[in-house]
């Protein structure tokens, strides 16, 4: 009788085992969204436009072809448009993998909070996700199909997380550090930006600054290197300058830029920047061979010229308001006084100086013997 | 005087004969000269037949003295004078001719020894060293462990279990380096085993072990002198059976069973690789497809976005769930394994092609099985014949299936509360005492530390 009860016990466990579950979806029925890009409707100012990018996968890794879908969705939010966008889809949508928000440029200069909030909030979503400025829109920079790309929506992401290609002019952002900026009292957010150039050839070579919420400015390309130069340590690039006429090309080997608030004389505070950078001649128009004194020269007009073009781009950092380096975060850092420092700190932002020293030392004439 | 516990000759004779009616390998021999008569019975199949000729008949004939001749079986250290008949039968059984002079009883040991020649270790190999094995016979065991271990401290006790098997047991220990609390629980233990036969040494083992049920051997098994004597001389127990070429090695830690010999005949920086890719090799056979069920069914998030759309792409054809797919490819190779082990090695090879490329490529190709399956399945195999030890190693192919279960109903919550459950039951077990999970028996005894030995 025991063991008759025991068999019966291990029927009904094993049965289990066969019933189809329910709510369980294995990998092959779903479908990974890479990439989600929000625009403004052209339609209904109320509402916005979604799109998703869906990578569908392929059984034969050699093949080298890649599909993906791209769905659009026009709905007031977010959350709306995944729901309807899901109907009409025959798989489960799995955000997992999304690792991508392309902000358009016309919403991003509206306001990202809502759906910054709702990248970091959503479960499956992962705040290493790369957010990034669209221009035009966001699907317009969805549709780009890089001939480059070998797996499906991942084209983007190698370049914005700089896994692939190493550009001085990308400033990698997580999501994480955009929300943080974004609530971060005494630093900016930031943003870079990515350009649909033609139908397969994506342009990343901006950035974007924001205030808490919109973008404010988009630098240039020189600007957006020198902010790199400012942000990162070892940053990869190329100085050019012109000397009498003659073009000089350095690449840099390692770069560093550090700065401290200068506060001794009360109304005249000043943010001395050192910027020390190695590099490597690259490229000369000049046919005389290069002696190091000769090098020392170059090193003073590029100093010259360096401290030139920085202490501009602070400048006009500084007259927009915006504080995507941090300088705020580090006084209020440093100061005791918590209740006034963020206080004081607005006030002695507006007015402070720039005091930009760069140091570079061309350690080779770039012969090979 | 105490002849009234020696045993009466005729009466000793007359129950002897009752005893081994109808078997046919006795063999009776009288023996008579002027002098009188001697009458020896022994089985002719367990008795050396030239030993029985050479030490007794001949020198029955030649002596020409009954008081001559028993001095003469006296002198004998293996001889022994019976002191009853159970005795007298046991001894029998076991190898003895048994003597009847005069009135006496008299055994003499002419056991017929049997003994193939060693043999090169066939289930732990090592690249460089020793290539010796233990033989089926414990004289010669003991032989190849004396020769390697030269000294008085090294102690051997005798002992017999099994109620008909009468299996020899010989305890060997270093007298100075062994823990004499696990000796004496071996002790206690050995002598409440209470069981008919005993033919292999891992019977001893499930007979001993406390509690009966476990995954994991407490006990190691092994054909290798050198490790015996390693092992000896690191204080543990070797415990010699008669009529097997395994010896077993007590207590045993889970580290000891990831432990080959290679280990200390290479450079110690290879020696730890070694260990170290050991150690891995266990991780991924344990976990391998339990991960991978938790990937593709829970939580695909986790790999990368490649590795996502390779599985999502080959796995686009498969009619069933992952943990299906997994638990049949994981049978399939179990069956595999399990016939070309029983199988003759003639057969077993093509077995092995049949099995593994034929099937392996048939079901892929069919879109049964995905491709990452295939491979999961192999590096799963591969790894699970890393470890060195073959008891370990078949506890582990249990283990693996636990975590199947786990991750199948709970995906990577599963795998952690089966890895948090699998170290606590690992660090509750305990070989003759000692802690099982007791990693690179490294003794971090402080004064007055209750844990430690």
């Amino acid at each position: 009788m025991k063991s008759l009860k025991t068999w019966y016990t291990l029927l009904i466990c094993g049965s289990i085992m066969m019933l189809g579950g329910c709510e369980f979806r294995d990998i092959d029925l779903r479908l990974f969204v890479v990439a989600i890009g929000i625009d403004v409707s052209e339609t209904n100012p109320d509402m916005n436009r979604f799109s998703f990018k869906i990578a569908i996968p392929t059984g034969d890794p050699k093949s080298g072809d890649v599909k993906t879908v791209l769905i659009t969705q026009e709905s007031t939010s977010i959350a709306e448009a995944i729901r309807e966008a899901k109907s009409k889809v025959d798989k489960e949508l799995d955000f997992g993998h999304c690792k991508g928000v392309l902000y358009g440029e016309a919403y991003a200069r509206q306001d990202i909070g809502k759906i910054q909030d709702w990248t970091v909030r959503r479960r499956d979503m992962q705040l290493l996700m790369y957010p990034a400025v669209a221009i035009p829109t966001a699907e317009a920079v969805l549709k780009v199909q890089p001939a480059t790309e070998r797996i499906a929506g991942n084209a983007i992401f190698l370049a914005l997380s700089e896994d692939g290609t190493e550009s001085p002019f990308i400033a990698k952002t997580y999501s994480f550090d955009l929300s943080r900026r974004m609530t971060e009292t005494g630093e900016d957010p930031v943003m870079p930006v990515i350009e649909a150039t033609g139908k397969e050839i994506l342009n990343i070579d901006k950035v974007a600054l924001l205030d808490k919420s919109r973008v404010k400015t988009i630098l240039t390309r020189d600007e957006t290197r020198l902010y790199n130069l400012l942000d990162q340590r070892h940053l990869s690039t190329n100085f050019g300058i012109k000397i009498e006429g003659e073009l000089f090309e350095v690449n840099t080997d390692r770069t560093r830029s550090r700065y401290k608030i200068n506060e001794s004389k009360e109304g005249a505070e000043t943010i001395d920047y050192k910027v020390s950078i190695t590099a490597i001649l690259e490229e000369k128009e000049d046919k005389a061979p290069m002696t190091p004194a000769g090098l020392r020269k170059i090193e003073k007009e590029f100093n010259k010229d360096l401290t030139e073009s920085i202490t501009k781009l602070l400048e006009k950092i500084q007259k927009t308001g915006l504080d995507p380096l941090g300088f705020g975060l580090r006084y209020g850092g440093t100061h005791w006084n918590n209740d006034t420092e963020m206080e004081k700190w607005a006030e002695i932002y507006p007015r402070a100086k720039f005091n930009v020293h760069v140091k570079m030392t061309i350690k080779s004439t770039g012969y090979k013997r | 005087m105490a002849t009234d516990q020696k045993l009466q000759a005729e009466e000793a004779r007359k129950c002897l004969q009752e005893q081994l009616k109808n078997i046919g390998d006795v063999e009776q021999r009288e023996l008579k000269n002027e002098e009188g008569h001697a009458h020896l019975i022994y089985l002719k199949s367990m008795c050396d037949p030239i030993l029985v000729n050479d030490n007794l008949i001949n020198r029955f004939y030649e002596l020409n003295s009954m008081e001559l001749f028993e001095r003469f079986i006296r002198s004998f250290p293996s001889s022994l004078e019976p002191k009853d008949k159970q005795e007298l039968l046991r001894n029998m059984l076991r190898g003895c001719v048994a003597i009847f002079i005069r009135d006496r009883v008299l055994l003499l040991d002419a056991v017929l020894v049997n003994a193939g020649s060693v043999q090169p270790a066939s289930t732990e190999n090592v690249m460089q060293g020793p290539d010796d094995s233990f033989t089926e016979n414990i004289e010669v065991n003991l032989n190849l462990i004396r020769h390697r271990y030269q000294t008085t401290d090294l102690k051997t006790e005798f002992m017999t279990v099994g109620r008909i098997s009468q299996t020899r047991l010989i305890i060997m220990y270093d007298e100075m380096k062994v823990d004499h609390s696990v000796l004496k629980e071996l002790k206690k233990r050995l002598s409440e085993l209470k069981t008919d036969i005993i033919q292999s040494a891992s019977e001893i083992e499930r007979h001993t072990m406390h509690p009966k049920l476990r995954l994991f051997p407490t006990l190691m098994l092994t054909e290798r002198p050198d490790r015996a004597v390693l092992n000896i001389s690191q204080g543990k127990i070797c415990v010699l059976m008669d009529s097997t070429g395994y010896v077993l090695v007590l207590p045993a830690i889970f580290n000891d069973f990831f432990t080959a010999m290679d280990d200390k005949i290479q450079l110690p920086l290879i020696g730890w690789f070694l260990k170290a890719i050991r150690y891995i090799a266990l991780f991924i056979t344990v976990m391998m497809p339990s991960l991978y069920v938790a990937f593709t069914s829970y939580n695909p998030e986790i790999l990368k976005m490649q590795i996502t759309l390779l599985i999502a792409g080959s796995r686009a054809t498969v009619p069933y769930p992952s943990s299906f797919e997994v638990l049949f490819m994981l049978l399939a190779m179990e069956f595999l394994v399990e016939a070309s082990v029983r199988l003759p090695k003639a057969v077993s090879q093509s077995a092995t092609t049949v099995g593994g490329l034929i099937l392996g490529t048939a079901a892929t190709e069919a879109g049964l099985v995905s491709n990452v399956m295939v491979i999961l399945v192999a590096a799963v195999a591969i790894t699970n014949f890393v470890i060195p030890i073959t008891m370990m190693s078949m506890g582990i192919r249990v283990t693996k299936y636990l975590f199947i279960v786990l991750s199948t109903f709970f995906g990577l919550v599963g795998i952690v509360l089966g890895i948090v459950s699998l170290i606590m039951y690992l660090t509750s077990l305990r070989s003759f005492g000692k802690p099982y999970l007791k990693m690179f028996a490294i003794e971090w005894r402080r004064k007055g530390d209750p844990q430690s030995g």
